[in-house]
Order: C-alpha cells, then structure tokens, then sequence
C-alpha cells in the first residue's frame, strides 16, 4: 500500500516537471551559418527532446541581429561569435557564453571583383569594400589588410547588412566584400568568373558560441546543461554520420552539394570552454579599442565575466580547462 | 555427437580460446606500446610547446635572433614530434590532426611576427605587432588546448588498453577454466556415468539376467558401445531360445527316430564298443522275446544262446574290425524258422570303430517267391535267361538248353551269345553280328545250328532291366519258331505262285480280248450285211436267226471291249498326277451329252478336289458311274449329284442318283464280274462296269462301297488320294452341268 502511494506521488511529480518543461521552452536566436549545424543536427533528429529540453529557434542573420534577439529579450540562447561578445562587452555584462560548440579559420572571405582591378591584399587601398561593421567579417578584414601592409583605415568602407554586403558587390556598388559563409559564396557565384576570393592569412579562427543572459543561466542551468548534451549528441552524429549531416545542412542553409564540398573541411565542431576563447575575446577588444571601433576611452572590460562555466562544468566536467 | 568429435572440438575451442587470449595480449601490447609512443610524442610535443610559448614571449619582448632561431628549432622538433605521434596513432586521433593544423597557423604568425619586426620603421608596425603578438597568444592558447585534448585521448586509449590488458588477462584463463569444466563436466556426465551403466549391465548378464540392456541414447562411441552390449544380450537371447528349440527338436526327432524304427519290421539294434546293446527296437526284442531290460546294456554274447553266439559272433568280430559283414542265417523261433538276412556295420568315429549298427531283415518271403519263380521258370517251354552289359549270360533256363541245346554250364558267359549270334552261329542274317541282342535291336529271328546240328529258327527278345543291378543289365527270352518259319516260308512260295498265275490270266485276258476282236468284227460286219442285203429273202426262222447272230455279235464286241478296258487298268499303268475332278467329270458329260439329252438327265455336283490319280481311269470310274445312274433310272427324270468332302488325307466322293436303287441283298455282288441283277432285254450291259469301277478305286488304294434304297436311287461312295494343294470344299457350292 505504501509503495503504491510512493509510486503515485512519483508519478505525479514527474508529471508535473514534465509539464513545467514543456511549458518553459528555450527559445534560441539560431544563425544562418555553416557554424550552427550542431543545431540543426540536434534539432533534425530530435536530440533536444531526448535531452529532455525544449527548444524552438529562430533565424538571424548575424551574431549581431541573434545578439539583440537574446537582450531584447525574445530569445532566451543565441548563437554568436566571440566578437559579438567583445564588441557587447562595452555595452552591458549581463549576458555569458556558456560553451562553444564550433571554429572556423576559413568562416570569413573577402571575395573582390576582378574588374576591379584588385588581385592582391595591397591593391585594396583605396578600395570601397562592403562589410557588416563589428562583426567577425570587419575583424578579419582589419586585420588582414593591416598584416598585409594596408591600413585599414584607408578602405572605403561600406557597412551594410548580412544580406546587402553580396548584392552591393554583384552590383558594382563596392569592389570587394568581406562577408562570412555562406554569403561569401552566393557572392562568388553571383560574380561568376570576376568574383574572386582573395587567398587570405589565417590571421583569423572564429568561434560559434552559445550565449545566455545571465539570470537564465542561474534559473534554467538544468535545460542549459541539456541543450549542451543535445549538442554533444549531435557533434557526435556530425562525425559518424556525415552525408546525413550534410543533408541536414543543405536543407537548412538552401545549399547545394557543391558548396557543402567547398566548406565542409572549414569547421570544427567541438564543445570547448577553453582559455584560448579569452585569449581572442581579449585581441579583439584590443583591437576594437586600437582601431577605434568603439568609443574613445572604452575602457577595457573584464572578459572573464563573460563566461560562465557552469553548464559546461555540469553536462561534460572534463571538457571546459578555463579557470576562473 | 561422437565423443572425439567433441574431444576435437574441446581441443579445437581450447586451442581457440589460447590463440585469442595470445592474439588479445598481443594486440593490446601493441596498442600499449604505440600509446607509450603516442605518450612519449606528446610530453615530447608538451616541452616544445612550452618553449616555443617561452621563446615567443622572448622574442615579442626583445626582437632577438637568438629566441627566432631556437623557435624555429623547437617548432621543427614539434613537428616532428607530433609526424611521430601520427605514425604511431591509427587513425590518428581527431585532436592529434587538429594539433598538427593549429601548429602550422602559429608557424605562420610567427612568420608574420618576423615579417613586422623587420619593418620597424613603418608606421603601421605597432599596430600590426599587436595584432599578430595578440593572435599568436591566443593561437599558442589554442595550441596548448589541442595538445592537452591530445593527451586526454592518449590517457584514454591507454586506459582502455589497461582495461582491455586486465579483461584479456582476466578472462583469457577464465575462459579456459571455463572450457575445462567444461570438458570436466562432459567427461563426468557423457563417459563415466554410461560406463558405470555398461559395467553394470555386464554384471548382470554374467549373474544370468540377460533382459538387462544399457539403453543409452547416444550417438557417440559410448552409445556404440551400449548398441554392441545391448544387442550382443539380444544375441544371447536368441541364442539360448535357439538352443532349446535345437533341443527340443532333436528330442523329438529322437522320439520319431525310435518310432519309426520300433514300427519298422526289420530288427534293428545298436551295440556300444563294449558289444553291449545301447538301442534295440521292439521288433528285435521280440525276436529274441526279450524286454528293454533284459537286452539294453547286457553284453551280445549273454543275450544270445550258444547257436547264435556261434553264428553272429565271427561276423560281429569283422564288424568291429571296420568290416561291414553280411549274411544269411536261419533262425528258429517258437518253432518257426526264418531267413534272415544280417547286417553288421560299423560306426566309425575318429577313425576306430565306437560301435556296430545291427539290421536283421527277415527275407523269408522273398527266398520262398525266388523258389517259386525258379520253378516256374524251369517249367516254362519259353526260353528265360538274363545277362550282364557285356551280354555274358548269368542265367539260363531248361527251355534255353533244350532250345539252343547247349548245357547250363556251356550257356553261362560267352556261350549263349555265341550260340545266338546269326554270325557266329554259322548263318547269315540281315542284320551285323551281335547287334540285335545289345546294340540296340531288342527282337530278332533267325536259325542258328545246334550243337547237335540241328537248324532251327530262334525268335530271341531282350529287354533292359531299369534299376538292376549292374550284374544283370538285360532279361530275354527265347522262343523256337522253326515250325512257324517253315510254314510261312510254304505259304510265301504259294503266294508268288499265285501271283505269276494272275499276271498270267491277265496276259492271257488282254491278248484274248484284242485278238478276238478282229474275227468277232469281221464276223458281226457280215451278219449285219447278210441282213442288210439279203434279210428279205430269208425266212421267218433265217431272219430271226440271223437277228440273233447280228444281237450275239454287237453283244460279244461290247463285252470284248469292257474286257478289254479291264485288262488295261493293269496292263497300261501310268504314274499318278494331280487331277482336278471337275475337269475329268467336264469331259464325261461331253461324252454323254447325247444320253443324258436323250434321258432329260441333270447332273450336278459341288466343288470337286484335285486328286491324285490316273486321269483316264478316273474317266472311266465317273463314265461307268453316271451310264449306270442314268440308265437304271425310275419313273422321272434321272437326277445325279456329286460330291466330295476330305476324310483325313483322302477324299471321299460320292454320287448319289435318284434311280430304281438296288435290293440291299445284292449289294455285296454288284462289284462282281459278269454279275447283273436285271435281265438283258430290261437294262442292257454286261455286268463288267461296276467292276470296273471297283479295280479303278483300288488302284487308286481306296474304297468303293454302296448304299441304295430301292425305288429311291443308289449312293455310290469311293475314296481317293488326295493331294496337298487340294482346295478344300466348301459347303453349299454347287454347279449343275
């Protein structure tokens, strides 16, 4: 008789989690990129759900627009690079990546046109080149022009959307564009045989991140840590299971096989919480800060806060080698 | 299962078991051992690492050649390091691969760091400093993390071998445990407890309980084994029932053995090696008129009394000598004297003499009947004598000697032979010296001369003896015809007599009918030109003498002519031809055609055969036939059919009429010569055509006969050869002619 109550209320209880979860889904402000398949993999094939989270997603172009998606506050995760983190990190502190999930050295391209004239890094000066300002793309395309002799602040820069950056290109608007994946190749395609990729330094890994406010990560750390599990599950399924992956991918992004082939050795996928993460958020800050990206007299802000280890702690103890 | 198979599989699962526990070692040895090659590389890779992050800081801070080199010196040694790790790795690790990728980026920024310093004097330098010595911190960070993620994986294979090590050393000699026990189990359940069974159930069979049977189910050496024991005892079964019904058999036929011989009407008896009776049957004990007591086991010699003992005991004597002995001895008993015949035959066995079978046989009966044949013998007036296969006489009775008239003595052996032999005998015979007696002709006569020299004739039969002894192979017998022979060969002279006097007469006939013809002719022709010419001048009495001499004459020309024909049925013979009857009887009626108009006679007949025969003849047999049925005709119209039909090999043909037909009293003289049953002046003819007839049939070797209701007609039957081509009649087929 005793067990049989026991097992009721048991079940009553997990009726009633069951419940609260269902009710308290994770909304996730989920980019247009090569980067979020993890996403999409665990999306696809339903690891979310048998993580025991419930996720709906919405799609951004942009760290930036995912970035405002979360701080707005109509989307409790958001997929960034780390640079959106720098560049929000003078503005407020009450968000945190909660673990990465992806890299890439080749995310970001300068594609140029070659009736431009352009057909190396120091014929860039002078030259009006389209990109979406703070962003990873502004990031690479400073620091390769600097490495390679240009001074950024030469370029005749035209800031524009994600989805402008191509067309003011194909259009003769601009003479090059640095954009990320997988504009960078619509772009290319658009140009047909004068679009150009320009052959760059690999000045430059980007990271995909997961980033929560702050209050979720103390209230919903539990569905955190499951999304992350999710996500290991679907990194997992990505490497045994590429040609479905890639399917997946194809899918998401409207993507053809040929652009899949082009990519796919680009990314990593992997679930770190690392020191090298601090170490770029940090260079790029500099950066921000050297080049005038942000306000004079920004003060430096102190990176460390911006992440969070604890889901990561929780769902893999032995992955995240960052101390805080 | 067999029980090698499963010993072989035991053997083969063991030998399995230790090859997987060696080949699990060895691999996890090699894998242990690229692992702490693996490790090796990596704290190897860990110490470049560190220096190169030492040396970049140096290098950033001061600018100088010295840190520049040795990074570069370092870098290789971790590439190498790392090429090493890659070798020793398969696959290599994810996070090996990616190491070896982030190592060649900080290679490159490196690059890139020199590159800025040797530009010191551009104004773009400082920022370009900071931004590469900023990405190779976080490049060099990054480094350290795949390296460290690395090592994490190389822990992990190496405590996964450790794992793999401890479960192969654990359970590789588990395993085999196992499998002894196993084979220690089966050993127990499928051997020992099956030949606990087996041994038991060889006890009992030996204790005498052969319904005891193993009954294992098995299909293996053991299950054999219980197969052979189980039905070796079904054998023994069989056996002992054989046994006992061999037993009762020869029980019983030991039984009917002493039943027959004590129903037997011989004496039988058996006497064991020390003369004693061991059997004797109830005929032989009444003989002596004693009982099973006082003859079986008492000794020959107490049995009989003293006459016996003196004429059996010398025989018996030879018998238990190896001698089969046989005689006569005439025995009294009660008064009543018997023959019998004794047989003593030794029962031999390992080569001497272990007993003697006795058979007494009483051939009274038979001495009596051989007395009584012997009489009669000497008493027939019919020579009997018997002889061996080479001819020579045994035995001879008194009729041989009179008959041939030799002595006994001189008839025993070659000498009745010789004295039958037509040859040697002294006369001639048709047939070669001595075969008709033994060469295979059993009857002969013939004369032989006695030795009193007188001839006679001897008719001399002999005859096999089937079954006879080989002393006497043939029986004959020996008869004296000479008074039969010499009448025979009186009656032979007369019939050649007798026939030389009918060829005679028939000579004399033919030439007296041919040469009476003529001056009968010529008489005749000048009675009917004296009355032709000169019947009117005659008188009354002239004129019917003159009739009487022309009728006379016309009548003694037709009698010369059948007379004639007669003679020439045997003087003009011809040989014998198919002749088809119907043809013969064609030309006939031609001959006829103007009596039968004159009659209104028909004449039909079926289908006639082809004979064989004289054409002519049989001319004249239809001829004389038909005239008769025509002219002896009643009241209407002559009506005359033939036919024939076979009768063996000959046919039989007949013609029927429907005339005046004939008194059956005078049947038997119409085929007589000369013979007529009506006057002259009612039916013309002389009486020579039937007979005619008759001498025509028999030549032909047939047979003429009659049968005649008077007022209604005559059948006329006769037979004739016939021939092999001859069609056969058919019913119903008639021709009228």
């Amino acid at each position: 008789m005793q067990v049989r109550t026991c097992a009721g209320w048991i079940g009553i209880a997990a009726g009633a989690a069951t419940t609260a979860n269902a009710a308290e889904r994770l909304t996730i402000a989920l980019s247009h990129s090569s980067l979020a398949l993890p996403l999409y993999v665990a999306q696809a094939k339903g690891y979310f759900q048998e993580a025991g989270v419930a996720v709906h997603s919405i799609e951004c172009l942009g760290g930036q627009r995912c970035m405002a998606e979360l701080l707005e506050g109509r989307a409790d995760i958001a997929t960034v690079t780390e640079l959106a983190v720098a560049f929000q990190s003078f503005k407020r502190s009450d968000f945190a990546i909660f673990v990465t999930f992806a890299s890439s050295q080749r995310h970001e391209k300068l594609v140029v046109r070659k009736s431009s004239g352009i057909r190396d890094w120091s014929q860039l000066a002078g030259k009006r080149v389209a990109t979406v300002r703070a962003t990873s793309s502004h990031y690479f395309l400073d620091s390769a022009a600097l490495l390679h002799g240009v001074d950024p602040r030469r370029l005749d820069l035209l800031a524009l959307a994600p989805e402008q950056v191509g067309p003011a290109l194909v259009e003769g608007r601009v003479d090059a564009a640095a954009i990320w994946e997988p504009f960078a190749q619509e772009t290319l395609r658009a140009l047909g045989t004068d679009g150009l990729v320009m052959p760059g330094t690999r000045i430059y890994a980007s990271t995909f991140n997961l980033v929560a406010r702050r209050d979720l990560i103390a209230r919903r750390e539990g569905d955190l840590v499951r999304t992350i599990r999710a996500l290991q599950h679907a990194i997992q399924f990505i490497a045994e299971q590429p040609d479905e992956a890639q399917a997946i991918l194809k899918s998401r992004l409207g993507v053809d096989q040929a652009y899949v082939d082009a990519t796919w050795r680009d990314y990593r996928y992997q679930l770190s919480l690392n020191q090298s993460l601090l170490s770029t958020l940090e260079g790029q800050v500099r950066w921000a800060i050297r080049e005038g990206h942000v306000p004079p007299a920004s003060q430096m802000p102190s990176l460390l806060q911006f992440i969070d280890l604890g889901p990561m702690k929780k769902a893999m103890p032995d992955v995240p080698t960052l101390v805080k | 299962m067999r029980i090698s198979t499963r010993l072989n599989i035991a053997l083969a699962l063991s030998a399995c078991v230790a090859i997987g526990v060696m080949a699990g070692m060895a691999r996890v040895s090699t894998l242990g051992e690229r692992s702490l090659r693996a490790e090796l590389a990596g704290q190897e890779v860990a110490r470049d690492l560190a220096s190169l992050l030492t040396l970049t800081q140096e290098y950033t801070l001061y600018l100088g050649e010295r840190p520049a080199t040795q990074w570069h010196a370092r870098f290789a040694s971790m590439q190498r390091g790392i090429a090493a790790a890659v070798a020793h790795t398969n696959p290599p690790h994810p996070a090996l691969l990616a190491l070896r990728d982030q190592a060649s980026v900080l290679d490159e920024l490196f690059r890139q760091l020199e590159q800025v310093a040797l530009q010191a004097d551009s104004p773009l330098n400082p920022r370009q400093r900071s931004l590469v010595v900023e990405r190779l911190t976080s490049e060099s960070q990054e480094l350290v993390e795949r390296r460290f993620e690395w090592a994490q994986a190389v822990g992990r294979d190496r405590a996964r071998q450790q794992r793999e090590l401890t479960l192969v050393a654990l359970a590789g000699p588990g395993l085999l445990l196992v499998v002894c026990a196993g084979l220690a189990w089966t050993v127990s359940r499928r051997m020992l407890a099956p030949l606990a069974r087996l041994r038991q159930v060889a006890r009992d069979i030996q204790g005498g309980a052969l319904s005891a049977r193993v009954g294992l189910a098995s299909d293996d050496e053991l299950g054999d084994t219980a197969a052979s024991v189980d039905a070796m005892a079904d054998s023994l079964v069989m056996t002992n029932a054989a046994l006992a019904g061999e037993v009762e058999q020869r029980r019983k036929s030991q039984d009917q053995l002493h039943l027959v011989i004590d129903n037997l009407p011989a004496l039988i008896a058996h006497v064991d090696a020390d003369r004693r009776y061991v059997v004797a049957n109830r005929a032989y004990m009444a003989r002596l008129g004693r009982g099973a007591d006082e003859l079986v086991g008492h000794r020959v010699e107490d049995v009989h009394d003293d006459a016996d003992r003196e004429r059996l005991m010398p025989q018996l004597d030879l018998a238990f000598k190896g001698q089969v002995a046989r005689f006569e001895t005439e025995l009294e008993h009660d008064g009543d004297a018997r023959i019998l015949q004794v047989t003593f035959v030794p029962e031999i066995e390992h080569g001497r003499v272990a007993g003697v079978f006795v058979l007494k046989t009483n051939v009274t009966s038979l001495r009596q009947a051989e007395e009584r044949l012997q009489r009669v013998m000497d008493a027939s007036p019919l020579g009997m004598f018997t002889t061996d296969q080479e001819g020579r006489c045994l035995y001879a009775n008194p009729a041989v000697q009179r008959i041939v008239g030799l002595s006994v003595d001189a008839c025993l052996g070659s000498g009745l032979r010789l004295a039958l032999d037509p040859m040697t005998a002294g006369h001639e015979s048709p047939q070669p010296a001595g075969a008709w007696a033994w060469g295979g002709i059993r009857a002969h006569e013939h004369r032989i001369t006695r030795t009193d020299g007188q001839v006679v004739w001897v008719r001399a039969n002999l005859a096999p003896l089937p079954g006879a002894p080989q002393t006497t192979a043939f029986v004959g017998t020996l008869e004296d015809v000479t008074e039969r022979r010499q009448l025979q060969e009186a009656l032979e002279q007369r019939t050649v007599a007798l026939t030389r006097s009918n060829e005679d007469l028939a000579r004399f006939a033919y030439v007296a009918s041919h040469d009476l013809q003529e001056p009968i002719r010529v008489v005749n022709s000048y009675a009917q030109l004296l009355k032709r010419r000169h019947e009117a001048a005659l008188n009354q009495e002239a004129r019917e003498f003159l009739g009487f001499m022309v009728e006379g004459g016309q009548r003694a020309l037709t009698l010369i002519r059948d007379l004639l024909s007669l003679s020439r049925l045997d003087s003009q013979v011809r040989p014998f031809d198919p002749v088809p009857l119907a043809e013969v009887l064609h030309g006939v009626l031609q001959d006829l055609r103007m009596t039968i108009e004159a009659s209104g006679a028909t004449v039909t007949h079926d289908e006639l055969p082809t004979v064989l025969g004289d054409r002519v003849q049989l001319g004249q047999l239809l001829a004389n036939l038909l005239s008769n049925a025509i002219k002896f005709r009643g009241q209407s119209a002559p009506r005359v059919h033939l036919h024939a039909n076979l009768d063996a090999s000959r046919w039989r043909i007949s013609v029927a009429d429907n005339g005046i037909g004939i008194d059956a009293k005078y049947v038997d003289r119409i085929f007589l010569m000369f013979q007529r049953l009506h006057v002259r002046s009612v039916y013309a003819g002389n009486g020579i055509g039937l007979a005619v007839c008759k001498r025509v049939v028999e030549r032909h070797g047939g047979r003429i006969e009659v049968e005649s209701v008077p007022g209604q007609g005559s059948t006329f039957r006769f037979t004739l050869p016939g021939v092999a081509q001859n069609p056969a009649p058919r019913d119903g087929a008639s021709a009228e002619q």
